[in-house]
């Protein structure tokens, strides 16, 4: 609500106070009428979490899904999460061991020949 | 709205620190703590153990968790290693690693070529140490 919107509103109830003595009877009885319309009509905003939010997202709306299939999709990632990072030190582990048990020692891997050597053997010419 | 936000934020904090808790490696294990056979396969770093990070700590142990099943031969390969292998920085070993898979990937006769020139190069790299210190000896009065 903008401030000129605020003044309107301002002015018109202080224009409503003052003069609701001097408006005829039907149409202070229509201005009940439509003030009690209007509040039955007005609805406070609802509030949303986040989960409502990604389940809105997820073009499920108001559906009651919403709530757990967010939360479902949330503990999901973190598992997939959890999972990528075990195998990546499972994979670590598996390299590592087979690199310092192999016939060549690490340092050979780090040589700039050893490159060569591998680079020529990848594109002979 | 503001408190169903926070409890929102709560749920996926607790979840997270949850999956990150149990991914994250667990607190580095002073030397004292590894069992018999982790203390066996580990021994030539006994005394760097303790300065290593949690990360390469946690990878030690689970080649050391290998070790059983290694024949004697790569047991010992595995303990003239580990000592350099700990002093190579992060970005050393990734590159070793990278360059491991690339050699691994190649066919066997390429390998046995590549290995025996590396071979011939340390030796020759020897023989010239070995002649620059006959040198230097005779040199001497």
């Amino acid at each position: 609500m903008n401030t000129s919107e605020e003044k309107t509103i301002q002015l018109v109830t202080k224009a409503l106070d003052q003069q609701t003595s001097s408006i005829p009877s039907d149409v202070q009885s229509r201005l009940q009428v439509a003030r009690q319309a209007a509040l039955k009509a007005y609805r406070p905003k609802e509030s949303r979490t986040l989960f409502w939010r990604l389940g809105h997202a997820l073009q499920l709306g108001d559906h009651p899904v919403a709530y757990s299939a967010s939360v479902c999709l949330i503990t999901a990632a973190l598992a997939l999460g959890w999972w990528f990072s075990t195998a990546e030190m499972e994979d670590h582990i598996d390299l590592d061991t087979q690199l310092l048990t192999d016939e060549l020692p690490p340092h050979a891997y780090l040589d700039e020949r050893f490159a060569s050597w591998l680079d020529s053997s990848q594109n002979p010419s | 709205m503001a408190r169903q936000l926070t409890k929102s934020v709560l749920i996926i904090g607790l979840l997270t620190s949850l999956s990150f808790a149990h991914a994250a490696p667990e607190a580095a294990a002073s030397w004292a703590k590894l069992s018999t056979k982790q203390k066996e396969a580990l021994s030539p770093i006994e005394k760097e153990w303790d300065k290593l990070n949690i990360h390469q700590q946690q990878t030690l142990l689970g080649i050391a968790g290998k070790y059983d099943q290694l024949p004697k031969a790569q047991q010992e390969r595995l303990h003239n290693r580990l000592k350099q292998w700990i002093t190579l920085t992060p970005a050393e070993r990734k590159k070793a690693r990278e360059q491991y898979q690339k050699y691994k990937a190649l066919p066997p006769a390429q390998q046995k070529t590549i290995t025996l020139k590396h071979k011939e190069v340390i030796a020759s790299g020897s023989a010239k140490k070995v002649e620059t210190h006959k040198g230097q000896l005779a040199s001497q009065p």
